[in-house]
């Protein structure tokens, strides 16, 4: 078993590579160029704006190049995928400063550095740390003396050292410094790519990880009721009302929703749009907050969960329905076990195997938001998120996206082989003798 | 089987119907059909803004006579977050749409005619040299940013080395202001501007930065010693600075986007709870505003409070409209003719229904085997139903246009005889250029370079655009019937956008938006100039014509108006007769806004919402 994992995890890695080389490859090879989306307005093509449109190939030529395109293909991705991992910069002249700065000032006795803070002027503390400086590392003082750093107001008198990059930065020496999960910054507005994935990400999951719990505390007892009313009248009606359900497209719900529920002419019952009232201030109590959070959310996850107690109920039915014509049923039966007994303890752990082993796979569905929900109700999350980065072919953003979920992917479908493997014995992942 | 549905149908069956009847019915007879012809008609002729009080005129302007009072909040709504508030390197509409509140510019349009230039930090119109090429500012000295600090010349010179500096991630601005040779600054008041070439709209440029705060946006002072001049040409590269400038490019573009500093009379009061990531920004008016009771400033706003509200789906803004959530929305044409009319919405909006700046066309690949000749272009114009769209696409809601400039401008021409719908006439015109179906396949051909070719051509629409599309297609069914066959192809729009540029096309639709707008005399050379064929300029439909080129390159240095206007009659004349476009129509956009709002007044250009206010009875916020 635990070869296999190993086994299992080192195929990840160049499957994960296959797969941001051919995203890669899909994102440039599309017609379309981010510099022109970028100066030919939005994305809807609502109209030029005449006013930018003099001196034109200048621009675009500048903005590519401060975008990094003008580099040949191969280049972007390496250094892209170098980001990713483990990478080690060289320190600017201005940086090595500054680390230089701080790290004379660590060596400072606390005396001295009392003493600095104290001074009322930039100024001052300059002159009294290029003394202290003098005295203790003359080359050090030298080499300050002569950078840029010194010119302007950039001395403080604690972190001089900044990182000013898309990453996370592990940890640097006075000549280089390692950064990893650097994702890149968006086209859209240079911000790190991965502070707006966090910031979207929770929302997504809030949505999803309530959805799918909505989805089996309601599906599975409706499953086994279901199935055990079989061929009923309340079967058949639950029946057609699932596929009814099945069919709607949860655009149109949503949006059916909002005109019936969110409107003056209707029933106000739900806000049209949000998650948070306009009023709302961080002086509410928690209480007061979290009610104003499901109200507005109560609509958004209605809507993207409604499909999904439709077919788990279904799945829960049929397993259900196949797990009641074994053998050992008959036999709980014959021992005069209490038919609910024989349902609820028996019957219904054997028919969760296929459900649980399948709900692995929705890990990364749970990154994905759906666009037509998060637009419908504006909710900031990570569909709206993807579906506008490919549009405007932001590919540092569709980059980051394709692969963290590309390893969620590979991670929910390792952790369904392994969760069936435990759950059901009679699975084995050695090749069979003989 | 009967036998067990029958009591369930006896049951149900009755619930099921009244709900189905419910649903199918009419609308709720709060809605009657009546309204929209009586609207139409004041629409089509009133060639001018209508103020719709109901279904009646109202007034332009305001017509009482209390004074205006500070309080209350105007929630207006935004499509989509713009993320970035930096006031250079964005480039989002919505961001603009809150940095016009927050930042200030050296001078002000005011909205009536005749748009005077009139000094909002800049005292008043600047100086101009004998040669046209150094602009002077004077500065007021009562200017202050909005943490207290004074606004002086050298935060306009900041401006315009930050605009300038070739790290910052603003390339369109930079290029905006590429006639900007120097900048000099005479002590603290007192700025020049030197240009490279004469130009009528410098002082347009000029006047529009918004100035933004040194010591704000650089506070460690890195460009203090890089001179305007070194950034411009370029010598700033291989100069002891080089560094500072490229620490001082990386630090602007990634530390300002949400933060900002600006010297208006709104301010985001504080950024972790007013400004929410997709959901709002809340602007405060700053009570300590330098502009309060100084004369002669654009106005500085009445409301405590300009909350934007972010609402991605149109719809779902539109219902928030009629709940009272929103103060002033843009009604889609759907919902101007038939959702906006129940007696409630007509008691608590009144509606402004004004032109769009800009205006819509047909382009025509003038370089093209097709549509080079002009009668051609003439005979499609002809072809082109443009009342009929206007009637039946617009729902009447727009007019038909006959050139690029503004119809309220003295540079327009009002002489131009309007192409009618006369599908004989395009037949006619089509002859003498040579047209005629030969070969009786139905098609029209004609011989070019010795091959006999149809006349069958291809019309470009950007996707998810229904208007552009039914346009198209009502062009497709008229020319079928004359014999020329036309294809509607849909492309997404960075594909189509591709095409366009690379001139890859035989008919497109577009439009234009406002750009300057109003205010600013036009200037079409952009888009009609030779030069601007090549190398990715807009000119993508390829229209030369020695005459045009002439006259928009004189009209560039015209600084007397009177002269201008002549010349600008003629190049719109000689636009008219060359149809290198058929110029379609300029839509109307109603605006419902609530009624609470005193001093509304609609001008040519549109309604300056800083002028609104709401008296203290009708107060619905803080």
């Amino acid at each position: 078993m635990l070869r296999y994992l190993v086994q299992r995890i080192l195929l990840m890695l160049p499957t994960v590579v296959g797969i941001t080389v051919i995203s890669f490859g899909v994102m440039h090879l599309a017609p379309g160029d981010p510099v022109d989306l970028f100066l030919g307005g939005t994305s809807d093509g609502a109209g030029l704006a005449d006013k930018w449109q003099g001196n034109i190939e200048k621009t675009r030529e500048e903005l590519r190049r401060q975008l990094g395109l003008d580099r040949p293909l191969y280049i972007q991705y390496l250094s892209w995928a170098t980001g990713l991992i483990l990478k080690t910069e060289r320190l600017e002249d201005f940086d090595r400063m500054a680390v230089l700065a701080d790290d004379a000032l660590v060596r400072m006795s606390p005396g001295d550095r009392a003493a600095l803070e104290a001074l009322p002027s930039k100024e001052a503390q300059k002159q009294r740390f290029v003394e202290h400086l003098r005295r203790h590392a003359p080359t050090d003082a030298d080499a300050l003396a002569r950078s840029s750093f010194w010119e302007g107001n950039t001395f403080k008198p604690k972190g001089n050292y900044v990182y000013s990059g898309a990453g996370i930065e592990l940890w640097r020496t006075s000549e280089r410094r390692f950064v990893t999960l650097d994702f890149g910054r968006s086209f859209k507005d240079r911000q790190p790519v991965i502070r707006r994935i966090a910031e979207r990400l929770p929302v997504t999951l809030e949505i999803n990880l309530l959805g799918i719990l909505i989805a089996y505390v309601v599906g599975i007892p409706l499953g086994i009721w279901l199935a055990v009313r079989q061929n009923t009248l309340g079967d058949r009606v639950v029946t057609t009302a699932t596929f009814v359900l099945w069919s709607m497209p949860s655009f149109w719900v949503g949006l059916l929703l909002i005109i019936f529920f969110c409107n003056r002419e209707f029933f106000y019952w739900f806000p049209a749009s949000g998650m948070q009232s306009i009023n709302a201030s961080p002086e509410w109590g928690f209480f007061h907050r979290l009610g104003d959070h499901v109200y507005h959310m109560f609509l958004p996850v209605l809507t993207s969960t409604y499909i999904s107690f439709a077919v788990i109920s279904r799945y829960m039915r049929t397993s259900v329905l196949e797990n009641l014509r074994q053998d050992y049923v008959r036999t709980a039966r014959a021992k005069g076990l209490h038919e609910k007994t024989v349902i609820l303890r028996h019957v219904y752990r054997n028919s969760l195997i296929p459900i649980v082993t399948t709900a692995a796979g929705l890990l990364p569905g749970l990154i994905a938001g759906s666009v037509f929900i998060e637009t419908i109700f504006t909710i900031p999350g990570m569909g709206y998120l993807s579906f506008e980065s490919v549009l405007n072919r932001d590919y540092p953003m569709v980059m980051a996206i394709f692969t963290i979920g590309s390893l969620l992917s590979l991670a929910g479908i390792l952790v369904s082989d392994i969760l069936l493997k435990t759950v059901d014995p009679r699975i084995t992942f050695e090749r069979l003798q003989g | 089987m009967f036998d067990t549905f029958y009591p369930l149908y006896r049951r149900i069956g009755p619930a099921v119907l009244t709900l189905a009847a419910l649903a199918c019915g009419e609308k709720s007879p709060e809605t009657p059909q009546e309204p929209w012809p009586a609207v139409q008609k004041i629409l089509n002729e009133t060639r001018d803004i209508v103020v719709l009080d109901g279904v009646q005129k109202a007034s332009l302007r305001y017509a009482g006579d209390k004074t205006p009072a500070a309080g209350d909040w105007r929630i207006e709504h935004m499509l989509s977050d713009p993320e970035n508030y930096n006031p250079y390197t964005s480039s989002d509409a919505g961001a603009s749409q809150v940095q016009a509140f927050v930042f200030e510019s050296l001078l002000w349009a005011s909205p009536e005619p005749p748009y005077a230039q009139n000094g909002h930090i800049a005292k008043g119109y600047p100086v101009i040299s004998d040669d046209k090429l150094t602009y002077t500012f004077e500065l007021r000295d009562n200017v202050k940013f909005a943490d207290g600090k004074p606004l002086t010349a050298t935060d306009v010179v900041f401006s315009m080395k930050v605009i300038k500096c070739p790290t910052v991630a603003a390339p369109h601005l930079s290029n905006y202001y590429a006639s900007v040779v120097d900048v000099i600054q005479e002590g603290d008041y007192k700025v020049s501007v030197v240009c490279n070439e004469p130009y009528i709209l410098n002082d347009l440029f000029l006047g529009g930065i918004r100035v933004i705060p040194k010591h704000f946006y650089d506070p460690d002072g890195l460009l203090d010693p890089v001179t305007a001049k070194s950034l411009i040409d370029g010598s700033w590269g291989k100069g002891p600075h080089a560094s500072r400038v490229k620490r001082f490019g990386e630090g602007f573009n990634q530390n300002f986007n949400q933060n900002m500093m600006g010297s208006g009379p709104y301010q985001v009061a504080d950024w972790n709870t007013d400004v929410i990531t997709g959901q709002k920004i809340v602007l405060t008016r700053d009570t300590d505003y330098w502009g309060n009771g100084v004369e002669g400033l654009a106005p500085s706003g009445h409301m405590n409070k300009i909350v934007f509200k972010i609402i991605n789906d149109q719809d779902a803004a539109f219902i928030d409209l009629t709940n009272g959530n929103l103060d002033v929305h843009d009604l889609k044409p759907l919902e101007f003719k038939e959702k906006s009319w129940s007696p409630d919405f007509m008691k608590r909006f009144m509606k402004g229904v004004p032109f769009e700046g800009g205006y819509m066309y047909i382009g025509w690949n003038n370089a093209g085997p097709l549509f080079g000749d002009k009668r051609v272009r003439q005979a499609m114009t002809h072809f082109t139903d443009r009342e009929g769209m206007v009637k039946n696409l617009l729902f009447g809601v727009g007019e038909t246009v006959e050139s690029p400039i503004h119809k309220f401008r003295p540079e327009y021409n009002n002489d131009l005889k309007p192409y009618v719908f006369d599908p004989e006439k395009g037949v006619a015109l089509l002859k003498e250029a040579g047209w005629a179906d030969t070969d009786n396949d139905g098609i029209l051909d004609k011989e070019i370079n010795g091959k006999k070719t149809p006349f069958r051509f291809e019309f470009l629409v950007n996707a998810g655009n229904a208007l552009r599309k039914d346009i198209a297609l009502t062009l497709q069914s008229v020319l079928k019937d004359v014999g020329i066959e036309c294809q509607v192809r849909e492309l997404d729009w960075s594909i189509f956008l591709e095409r366009v540029k690379k001139k890859e096309f035989d008919a497109i639709t577009l439009g234009w938006t406002g750009g300057t707008g109003l205010a600013f005399p036009p200037d079409s050379y952009q888009l009609w100039h030779s030069s601007q064929i090549e190398g990715n300029g807009s000119n993508y439909i390829t229209f030369r014509n020695a005459e045009v080129d002439r006259i928009l390159e004189d009209y560039r240095k015209e600084f007397d108006m009177n002269k201008r206007i002549t010349m600008y009659k003629r190049f719109q004349e000689i636009l008219h007769e060359e149809q290198p476009y058929t110029f379609l129509f300029k839509r109307r956009v109603a605006t419902a806004y609530s009624r609470r709002f005193a001093g509304v007044n609609w001008y040519p250009g549109g309604a300056q919402t800083q002028e609104w206010w709401v008296s203290p009875d009708n107060r619905l916020y803080q």
